[in-house]
């Protein structure tokens, strides 16, 4: 079995066991690279359909590209599509900085999303090794009554024991893909063909490697017009992958703070 | 298998054929005696360390008022920095010429046990960071029975 079979049986038992053990489930599709490889695995898990909806946070300020390949794909893949929108910068906490206060916006359509759908588990693309704070999380993360990570009392998580019972009024976060890296994200999608946003490869020197709003996220510099042009450079870069992404770099304490309150 | 439209013939070989071996090791022993430190180390003198972290812990430090903390790598949380203690286990990617590691840091307080356990049900091997000054104490004692079930 290659590696890359292994991180897909890995992901395929735990969203399985999702399905079966929550009975409100949705999938946060967030168009980038990961949520496309997640959505490729559920439908790979489920056997061709999905058999929850695909959530879509809309901030209203996603690249054209993104909103051209939402459309496309929903309706390739039959996807039951759930949209939910975000309510304006300035009803979002004052202090937060600006680029952060804005992404606090998608934790607030997430949190109305919930509480009007009824979401016990909420499936998301987030990996360990993107970021300090993801890299503690557990596969089957549970959320307070306000949607609150508490991260210095996490529930213990051995083997392929995921706790599932958790007190009535929380949601459970499912982490089908936080054992993969950026690389097994883009050897996985060259191997399957995944569709992917063209904004990823490079154009004029520079491409985006983690996607969000447009006007809080930035390109780096790279040539990469490839899949496998990614890997090299991949193998080589020292630049951080969410560099580019502003809320995280606005203070120490910031990214922590939005995940805290409920961001991805 | 190599048809993708945006795959050179001959690059897929390289990317699927060239599967390193992988090893998941979980860092254990007794409260402060390096376990995070050793990492932060590890990555710092690999040259392994993402551009601007070393500049970005060094702020960090200076802001709290601190000598430099090799520890703040692994550390990130807010509550596990102000005190400077592990309180949750994390992983992150090593690489060496030989191998991929995902490399598992786990807390060392008696009241994070199930933390440790969590980070050492990852791992396949085990490194047992002791102190030479201190010697064997409580939890390098309770680790090492832990990780002995």
């Amino acid at each position: 079995m290659s590696d890359l079979d292994q991180l897909e049986s890995k992901s395929i038992y735990i969203l399985r066991e999702a399905f079966h053990s929550f009975e409100k489930l949705g999938l946060l599709w967030s168009l980038g690279k990961d949520s496309n490889v997640m959505i490729w695995l559920c439908r790979k898990a489920f056997f061709g359909y999905i058999p929850f909806p695909c959530v879509h946070v809309d901030t209203g300020k996603k690249f054209k590209e993104m909103y051209d390949f939402r459309d496309k794909y929903s309706k390739e893949w039959n996807l039951k599509m759930i949209t939910g929108n975000c309510p304006p910068v300035e009803e979002m906490d004052a202090s937060f900085p600006p680029a952060a206060r804005s992404a606090a916006r998608k934790t607030a359509g997430l949190k109305a999303l919930v509480e009007r759908e009824g979401f016990t588990g909420l499936i998301a693309g987030i990996r360990r090794d993107e970021e300090g704070t993801r890299s503690k999380e557990r596969v089957f993360s549970p959320r307070g009554k306000t949607g609150r990570w508490n991260s210095s009392d996490q529930p213990p998580e051995f083997w392929d024991q995921f706790n599932s019972d958790f007190p009535p009024g929380c949601h459970v976060r499912i982490h089908p893909l936080l054992h993969w890296t950026e690389k097994d994200i883009w050897r996985y999608t060259l191997r399957e063909k995944i569709p992917v946003i063209p904004l990823y490869f490079s154009k004029g020197g520079k491409r985006y490697r983690s996607l969000g709003d447009e006007d809080i996220t930035s390109p780096v510099k790279s040539n990469a017009k490839t899949i496998p042009e990614i890997i090299k450079e991949l193998e080589t870069t020292r630049v951080a992958e969410r560099s580019g992404r502003a809320m995280d770099h606005e203070g120490e304490d910031v990214f922590e703070r939005l995940r805290a309150e409920g961001y991805m | 298998m190599c048809s993708s439209g945006f795959a050179p013939k001959g690059t897929c070989k390289r990317i699927f054929s060239g599967m390193r071996e992988k090893l998941n090791i979980v860092i254990v022993g007794h409260v402060d005696h390096g376990k995070s430190t050793l990492v932060g180390r590890l990555f710092h003198d690999t040259n392994s360390l993402p551009e601007g972290k070393f500049e970005a812990i060094k702020v960090m430090c200076e802001k709290r008022g601190m000598p430099f903390e090799w520890a703040f790598l692994m550390d990130a949380l807010q509550a596990e920095r102000d005190q400077g203690i592990t309180i949750d286990t994390c992983q992150i990617w090593f690489h060496s010429k030989k191998r991929d590691y995902v490399i598992i840091d786990a807390p060392g307080h008696k009241e994070f046990l199930k933390n440790m356990v969590t980070g050492a049900a990852a791992s396949e091997a085990a490194l047992l960071v002791i102190d030479a000054d201190e010697g064997m104490q409580e939890q390098s004692r309770r680790h090492g029975y832990l990780l002995h079930l």
